[in-house]
């Protein structure tokens, strides 16, 4: 590896451990203002989810239009920020932990909506960036 | 609020880490498939299954940076929705079968890594 890649490869490091430390500190803010009850739909999970796979649909499609490759955006905002602001492990167990309660329709239901959805929006992100001049 | 910074430094450790496995995966198989999100969201939905099975046997600040901050930087939705999207748009009639696959497998074998998880340490 030349020394510049090396460079570009720390920097990106760098980007991604900001970003997600930024990212975590958004889910928990969000976990903080929107209400949960351990007996009903998990609301935080599915508020950081959907809203984070919109931002991402239509930050990678901007970026794909418009980047350089050494901009850090991508690292910065698509995988740090926004990958970690969003969850998978955590909806996971939601869904299991839901299913065992005799809330099976609400696991199933709760895990339907949750692709459905988040395909939805991440789809409409992406069209959103591509009429964007 | 010691733990409170531990839980995001730990949220920026778990970020980098998937960087860093899912370039690996794509490195060893050469194709634009999402492995690497896959390789990353069932191992940490494993683990958190885990962490959940061990219940009130682990510290509750221990889950707290494990569970929230690492694994929960760690696996991602949004990626998982934005690859899925991408292979439903870019295959034609075969992409548009890979893209559902790609959602409703993962969810699946994603809640069932959970339960195996849980079921696994929760039974110790």
């Amino acid at each position: 590896m030349t020394g510049r890649t090396a460079l570009r490869a720390r920097r990106r490091r760098a980007a991604v451990l900001v970003g997600g430390v930024a990212g975590t500190a958004l889910r928990l803010g969000v976990a903080t203002v929107v209400p949960v009850s351990p007996t009903e739909w998990p609301w935080p999970t599915f508020t950081v989810n959907l809203s984070g796979a919109f931002l991402l649909g239509y930050l990678l499609s901007r970026a794909l239009a418009a980047a350089t490759p050494t901009t850090l955006t991508v690292p910065l905002l698509g995988v740090g920020v926004l990958g970690s602001y969003t969850t998978f492990s955590t909806l996971a167990v939601e869904v299991v932990t839901l299913s065992g309660g005799e809330r099976l329709s609400t696991a199933l239901a709760y895990g339907a909506a949750s692709v459905a959805a988040g395909a939805t929006v991440a789809w409409l992100g992406i069209r959103l960036a591509e009429r964007r001049p | 609020m010691v733990t409170l910074l531990l839980v995001l430094a730990a949220g920026g450790l778990g970020a980098l880490a998937r960087a860093e496995m899912a370039a690996m995966v794509q490195r060893r198989a050469r194709t634009q498939r999402p492995g690497g999100t896959a390789l990353v969201n069932l191992s940490g939905a494993l683990l958190l299954g885990a962490l959940a099975g061990a219940g009130s046997r682990l510290d509750v600040e221990v889950v707290h940076v494990a569970g929230t901050g690492f694994l929960g930087g760690f696996t991602t939705f949004s990626t998982w929705m934005v690859e899925s999207v991408r292979l439903a748009e870019e295959g034609g009639r075969v992409g548009l079968g890979e893209g559902m696959v790609n959602l409703l497998g993962m969810l699946v074998v994603g809640a069932a890594a959970a339960w195996v998880g849980s079921s696994v340490v929760g039974g110790l």
